[in-house]
Formats: C-alpha cells, sequence, structure tokens
C-alpha cells in the first residue's frame, strides 16, 4: 500500500526566517506517530502546511497522492480547524456547525466525545476553562472521519486523568486506518501512544524510527531516544 | 424621513459589521480550512454579504413605509420622472457599491497580509501601517487613471447623459469583477491562514 502523506523536498520561509529546509517525510496508514522537537522547531508550521492552513507552493505534499489544497483539506483534520467562532455559542450549535460543513463530520461520535470527555452539549464556549475547550477542540478533530489526524499539543493545560481519558479516546475514535500524527513537549505522555516518531531539528526530519526498534533494538524510551538528539544542548 | 434616516445610519453600521466579518474569513483557519477551492471560498463570503446587504435593505425600505407611510409615498413621488430601467439601475448601484467597497478593502487586507510575509517579524506593525498607506494612495491613483480612460472613452462616443449613468454601473460592476479575480489570485497564492498563536 502506497504511503498516506508524502512530503519532498518541502522548504518553507516566512518573515525572512527559513523554518523548514528540504524537509522529506513519508507516513503509512493506520500509524500513531509522535513529532517530536524543541520550541520553535517547526513541527506546528509542519501541521499547518500539511493541513493546508500555509500555502506549499511547490506541491511537495501530496496525502493519498493529491496535492490539491482543496482535496488534502478534506482529507486531514486539524486541532487549528477549532475556534474562531462569531459570539459565544454553545457546544451543541459548534457540533451542528462541522456537521453542515464537513461531510464526514459525525455528530453521534462527537456526542459520544463530549460525554467521554465529561463536556455538556448546553456549555457555552466562554465559560469552558483552557482544560475543557482543548477537550472540545479533540472531540471535534475526532468526530470527522477522515484519513489523517493533526493533533497539535492536544494535552497543553489538561490534567493526567483528563490526558487519560483524550488518549483513549484517540484510540477508541480513530478509523482503522487513519494516521494520527501528534506533536507534544511532554514525551513521557504520549511514549505509549506512539507506533513511530518523527523528529524534527534544524529545519528537517532528522530521525523517523519505529517506537518498537528504539525499545527493542536500541535498548532505550522513547524520551532517552529524543534527548539524546539534544545531548550536546543539555 | 427619520425612519429613512436611520436607515441610511444602520445601513452604514451594517456595512462596516460586514466588511468586518468578510475580513476575518480570509485569514481565519476555521474558514480557510474548509475543504473548499479558494474561488468558492470567496465568492461564498462576497454573496453572503452581498445577500445580507439586500436583505437588510429590504427591510430598510419596509420599516420606513410602516413607520411613514404618507411621507414615503411623498419621497416616491419626488421620485417620479424617472424611466423603470433609471430606477433599476439606480437600486443596482445602491445594493453594488458596497459589495465593491468590501472588495476593494480585502484587496488592500490582502495584499498587506502578502506583502507582510516577505517583511521581518519585528517591524511587523509599522510596516502594515506603511503598506496600508502605500496601497491605499497606489490604487487610488490607479482607480483614477482607470475611470479617467474610461470617461475619455465614453466622451469620443459621444453618448447623452443617461448612457453616462448606465456605463458607471457597468464601470462599477466591471471593476468588482477585476479586484475580486485579483483577491482569489492572492488568496490561492499568497495570503495563509493567521493563527492566534502566529
Amino acid at each position: 500500500m502506497a504511503n498516506l502523506l508524502t512530503i519532498n523536498h518541502l522548504s518553507y520561509s516566512r518573515n525572512l526566517q527559513l523554518i523548514l529546509k528540504d524537509l522529506n517525510l513519508e507516513l503509512p496508514y493506520g500509524q500513531i506517530v509522535g513529532l517530536l522537537g524543541t520550541n520553535g522547531a517547526g513541527k506546528t508550521t509542519l501541521m499547518r502546511l500539511i493541513a493546508g492552513n500555509y500555502i506549499d507552493r511547490k506541491n511537495s505534499i501530496s496525502i493519498n497522492t493529491e496535492t490539491n489544497s482543496a482535496v488534502r483539506k478534506s482529507l486531514v483534520s486539524f486541532t487549528e480547524q477549532v475556534g474562531g467562532w462569531s459570539g459565544h455559542p454553545r457546544i451543541f450549535k459548534i457540533g451542528n456547525f462541522y456537521d453542515a460543513l464537513y461531510e464526514d463530520f459525525n455528530l453521534t461520535t462527537f456526542n459520544q466525545l463530549l460525554s467521554n470527555l465529561n463536556l455538556s452539549p448546553d456549555q457555552r464556549v466562554n465559560q469552558l476553562s483552557k482544560g475543557n475547550f482543548r477537550k472540545l477542540v479533540i472531540a471535534v478533530t475526532l468526530a470527522r472521519q477522515t484519513d489523517l489526524y493533526l493533533l497539535d499539543e492536544p494535552f497543553d493545560g489538561i490534567d493526567s486523568m483528563t490526558r487519560k481519558k483524550i488518549i483513549s479516546s484517540i484510540i477508541q475514535w480513530k478509523p482503522e486506518n487513519a494516521t494520527v500524527l501528534v506533536s507534544d513537549h511532554h514525551v513521557g505522555d504520549i511514549a505509549n501512544l506512539l507506533d513511530q516518531v518523527v523528529i524534527i531539528k534544524d529545519q528537517h526530519v532528522a530521525a523517523q524510527e519505529a517506537a518498537d526498534t528504539i525499545r527493542e533494538t536500541l535498548g532505550k524510551d522513547i524520551e532517552t531516544y529524543y534527548e539524546d538528539f539534544y545531548r550536546e544542548e543539555l | 424621513m427619520f425612519s429613512f434616516s436611520f436607515g441610511v445610519l444602520a445601513s452604514l453600521v451594517l456595512a462596516v459589521i460586514l466588511a468586518v466579518k468578510q475580513e476575518r474569513v480570509w485569514t481565519a483557519p476555521l474558514y480557510r480550512l474548509l475543504p473548499l477551492s479558494e474561488t468558492k471560498l470567496y465568492i461564498g463570503n462576497v454573496l453572503t454579504n452581498f445577500f445580507s446587504w439586500i436583505y437588510f435593505e429590504i427591510l430598510v425600505v419596509l420599516l420606513a413605509f410602516i413607520m411613514g407611510p404618507t411621507s414615503f409615498v411623498k419621497i416616491l413621488q419626488t421620485m417620479n420622472n424617472g424611466s423603470f430601467l433609471e430606477y433599476a439601475v439606480g437600486a443596482g448601484i445602491i445594493l453594488i457599491f458596497p459589495t465593491f467597497i468590501w472588495c476593494s478593502v480585502s484587496l488592500v487586507h490582502l495584499l498587506t497580509n502578502t506583502f507582510s510575509d516577505f517583511l521581518p517579524i519585528n517591524i511587523q506593525r509599522i510596516s502594515r501601517v506603511v503598506l496600508i498607506i502605500v496601497l491605499v494612495y497606489g490604487l487610488g491613483k490607479i482607480s483614477n487613471l482607470a475611470t479617467n480612460s474610461f470617461t475619455m472613452i465614453f466622451a469620443s462616443s459621444q453618448a447623452t447623459s443617461d448612457a453616462s449613468f448606465y456605463l458607471s454601473f457597468i464601470y462599477l460592476i466591471l471593476t468588482t469583477i477585476v479586484v475580486s479575480i485579483i483577491n482569489i489570485y492572492l488568496l490561492k497564492n499568497w495570503v495563509q491562514a493567521t493563527p492566534k498563536t502566529a
């Protein structure tokens, strides 16, 4: 089977600053992949480029062999697609909004995710705490039935119990063939979830390795493997 | 008369609100991540504003009639010496002019956004202000030149003042289309979403 995501020689700069340089990456179907790197390494920028928030002018990115931006957007569910509503809508209205706009949005799944994450459909967005808002973001993102999920720091501001709930939601609600690309600063929190890791350093992919290989062949845990790339800087 | 004045004021406020809403769509990830081509997003957004405007203007006219039927009829009587076509074109200008303004505002916004991406992040604020001033001045000059050329072509055809009125309507539509084509090109190739955290 061909790869779900293929990136060839992607370079990206903005405001006279080179953020990604000659980046290559291939992701297969049905994996949970950790995107690791320090602050400012370019993880979020890479996700924005994959999702279509930023413009890939050279068509370096293809999902399911599709380089067309509008088609790519239909194949990606990105946490940044949530937010920016006018007013302070109730959560059920937000569900209706996405249900009307995305063919692959499943309202039943959304409501079940809300229930799992202890969110009430009648709550207003402005009444949510930072952690509860992150839960809403996760619910909206996972309620789409698509090929690629991009979760940019999904556990930011979330307590450990909820973190576990979100992790089990990801495993439970991810379609079997779908791939999840998840970035997080706290590597240890997501280590058990991952099938492979991608490390971004010096504006490109410094390493891409299966989690099993790291643990069994290299004899390291994922956190140590990741930190080894920054050993000189520690 | 009061209801007419109120209608004009309310229309101005609505025009500003709709302009702000339209501009938000071009850079908000919520809208830019929708699985649509930029052309569909642009046309959808502009038409939403256009129909909101028409809807509001119909309400204003109805309200003016309900609040003062006598003065409403009087005003209609004062405009009794034109043809149906003249009134239709006049109404068309009133309805399309805001769309022309919104599209022009979008052009300045999208151009500013495009150029800003090539400037250092630490001078963004000042450079944006300078860019807006330069762009408004430059686009004003271009618009003047186009209007003068159009008037000269029209003058050489020795048309009547009625024709001038109709041609200005066509000019408004053509300019809106040209500005929209440039806007769509910028959206497709240069203008990127601006996430809150960026």
